[in-house]
């Protein structure tokens, strides 16, 4: 266990924004903590950074209470922020340098250490770069390179790719898992169960504070009981011929718009097979069809009886 | 680790441009403006000659020789009474000095200048009287009466409480100087608000390195308190090399003046970006009228603002850092005595200490109730 969060409770005022929330992080995991904006991932990782005051509850990393001064716990920890942090004034090397600087004191290790990071987000043609001459994404990676590049052993990546473009967001999930791969703990937080669901290995999912559930994404997804969402192209489908597709076994509910018709279905096997028999039996003309499994959404859907994306 | 962060401090301070803009290119900008308008300031007060004509019958008579030989307050001009009245009319001459039977003085306007005139002629003519009337009355005492006249003794002499005459413009670059060094609260505000994670992402991600709090913010203290010496130095050389403004002959306190000024803006700044609750915006808001308001009450739009402030709301002298370290150049440069100096020193002392207490208070803090 490198991190041990134990009955945490932080309070602004009369809002909880953290009830009782306990978690832990094994070493080697990637995990993450997805919730919508606003139900206390960002303030649990301030509080586990000993940035923030809590309440109540105790926080463990590498097995000793953590706080303001423990520099030796510190000196392994690399966080990527919700918002980009670096100097303005400083270029992309300068910056990667000065944080570095502020883990690893010798200037050979140092520089070593920043030619990687630097490397490892593909920002070598910007080193000379100041913050503002890079696009978003670019400004993005280089928060990350600040972040990481003293090679920490837990690594915390606060919503890294919030208004980030498709291309870099795919670059900086591949190198996340890159970092797992060499050793790294990571904590990943999010609202975007896609992102989570692609890279984590064990997920917390959290609302108002608290942990709703927590696990690997498949014991979440089995925790409840939505099965397939069905979708089939069909022409002119009439009222009694879709009221036909409720009877069928396991279905939940059904809906028809713009020619398509959306089937959810309960957790059972064999749903798919159930559909395209009655359209082959009604003799029902049909385009295309497609399955698609129970997503994290639909697990939050059916936990809080809210979109995770609200 | 003092070597690193003090070197990136530096960089990052010396790059803002705005700020550069504001420490370094305005105070330079301003003090050369100020002193193409202001540098003829000092020479208005000199006396100038006052233009006046004399009109006379015989214009190498005695009498006219003597009258124009007879004081150095005015300049006079032969002119016949046409020509002088057109030049009187056309305000080329105050007033003309018709001599025939009765010295007569003609004026268009009263004013200063022919009040003096006036004076001038009145004595003139007594003394003129008055030796005539001897002359003819009691010939034998004529010689004591000259010798009298022309050892007239004087019995009251001007003595200067101050070791300099002072130029009024020296208050407005004393006052300007002081303003530059309390710019160095802009640095001194950049510096607490680049250390308190409740105040910006970059302050959260510093103070999560494992390095103490107080040491970082100590390292980048003196980075903004270097910057703004060298500032502070450059504005002295522009000033006194380049416009060859005289401050002084107490160069060396003069610098180390400015040094403590520049310690007391950085330590004004740095107060003010972590005890007030306020956005960064704001707290720009006031470092800008705590410098620029504080340096319009020390003189620099109006020197009689000092004197003004000074008898009305004296407690305001004391409490304006600008003033006080405007005031300690003033009395620099005016008194022999350094008492009045001293005392500037030890308020503006006082400041540090209590904008340190207060910067310590609340950047000591290891961890904020909301981020």
């Amino acid at each position: 266990m490198v991190i041990k969060v134990n009955n945490l409770v932080k309070r602004y005022g009369d809002l909880v924004a953290l009830d009782h929330l306990s978690f832990d992080v094994r070493e080697g995991e990637i995990f993450g903590l997805l919730g919508p904006n606003g139900s206390g991932k960002t303030t649990a990782i301030n509080c586990i950074l000993s940035l923030l005051s809590y309440d109540k509850g105790e926080i463990e990393v590498f097995g000793k209470p953590m706080t303001p001064e423990s520099y030796e716990a510190k000196r392994n920890i690399g966080v990527v922020m919700q918002n980009v942090a670096v100097f303005n004034e400083l270029t992309v090397r300068e910056n990667v340098d000065y944080f570095c600087g502020l883990y690893v004191p010798d200037k050979k290790e140092k520089k070593r250490l920043v030619d990687e990071a630097i490397a490892f987000v593909g920002l070598e043609k910007y080193e000379k770069f100041v913050p503002k001459k890079l696009s978003g994404g670019l400004l993005r990676r280089l928060n990350i390179a600040c972040g990481i590049a003293h090679k920490p052993k837990i690594i915390i990546l606060d919503e890294p790719t919030v208004a980030v473009d498709p291309q870099s967001r795919n670059k900086i999930l591949e190198g996340i898992k890159e970092l797992n791969k060499n050793g790294a703990t990571v904590i990943y937080t999010s609202h975007y169960m896609e992102e989570v669901e692609q890279i984590c290995s064990r997920i917390m999912i959290l609302d108002h504070g608290k942990s709703i559930a927590s696990g690997s994404k498949e014991s979440l997804k089995a925790m409840i009981d939505v099965g397939e969402k069905i979708s089939i192209e069909l022409y002119d489908l009439e009222d009694e011929q879709m009221r036909s597709f409720r009877k069928l076994p396991n279905v939940a509910s059904v809906s028809y718009e713009e020619n398509l018709l959306t089937i959810h279905s309960y957790k059972a096997a064999n749903n798919l097979e159930h559909v395209l028999e009655h359209i082959k039996t009604h003799n029902m003309a049909f385009g295309k069809i497609y399955s698609e499994k129970p997503t994290l959404n639909d697990v939050f859907l059916e936990l809080t009886g809210k979109e995770l994306r609200d | 680790m003092y070597g690193h962060i003090l070197k990136y401090r530096l960089m990052c301070l010396t790059k803002d441009k705005d700020n550069m803009f504001w420490i370094l290119i305005f105070p330079i900008v301003l003090s050369t403006l100020l002193y193409a308008a202001l540098s003829n300031i000092g020479n208005q007060e000199l006396f100038h000659q006052i233009p006046l004509a004399l009109v006379a019958e015989e214009e190498e008579s005695e009498e006219v020789t003597r009258l124009m030989n007879a004081t150095d307050l005015v300049e006079f001009q032969m002119m016949d009474q046409t020509e002088a009245q057109a030049s009187l009319e056309n305000e080329e001459l105050i007033g003309y000095v018709l001599m025939d039977e009765e010295m007569k003085f003609v004026v268009q306007t009263k004013g200063m200048e022919q009040s003096i005139v006036r004076l001038f002629l009145n004595h003139y003519r007594q003394t003129v009287g008055t030796v005539e009337n001897i002359m003819r009355n009691h010939p034998e005492q004529m010689g004591s009466v000259v010798n009298r006249l022309e050892t007239r003794q004087v019995f009251t002499t001007p003595v200067s409480a101050a070791r300099a005459k002072l130029d009024p413009m020296l208050i407005f670059f004393f006052a300007l100087i002081a303003m530059t060094c309390m710019y160095g609260a802009y640095l001194g505000l950049r510096e607490a608000v680049d250390i308190q994670a409740n105040l910006s992402d970059l302050a959260a991600r510093i103070n999560i390195a494992p390095i103490h709090k107080m040491k970082t913010f100590f390292y980048s203290i003196s980075a903004a308190v270097i910057i703004q010496v060298l500032i502070i130095s450059v504005l002295l050389a522009y000033l006194q090399f380049v416009l060859k403004i005289n401050l002084g002959d107490r160069s060396v306190l003069i610098y180390l003046t400015s040094v403590l000024g520049s310690v007391l803006g950085v330590m004004a700044g740095a107060f003010i970006g972590t005890v007030l609750k306020t956005s960064e915006n704001m707290k720009n808001a006031i470092v800008t009228i705590f410098s620029l308001g504080g340096a319009y009450l020390a003189g620099l739009m109006n020197f009689s603002t000092k004197y003004t402030v000074a008898e009305n709301v004296p407690i305001l002298t004391v409490l304006n850092p600008v003033n006080l370290l405007a005031d300690a150049y003033y009395a620099l440069y005016m008194f022999d005595s350094l008492e009045r100096y001293w005392m500037n020193i030890m308020y503006m002392i006082g400041f540090i200490i209590l904008f340190f207490l207060g910067t310590y208070m609340n950047v000591r803090r290891r961890k904020y109730a909301s981020i």
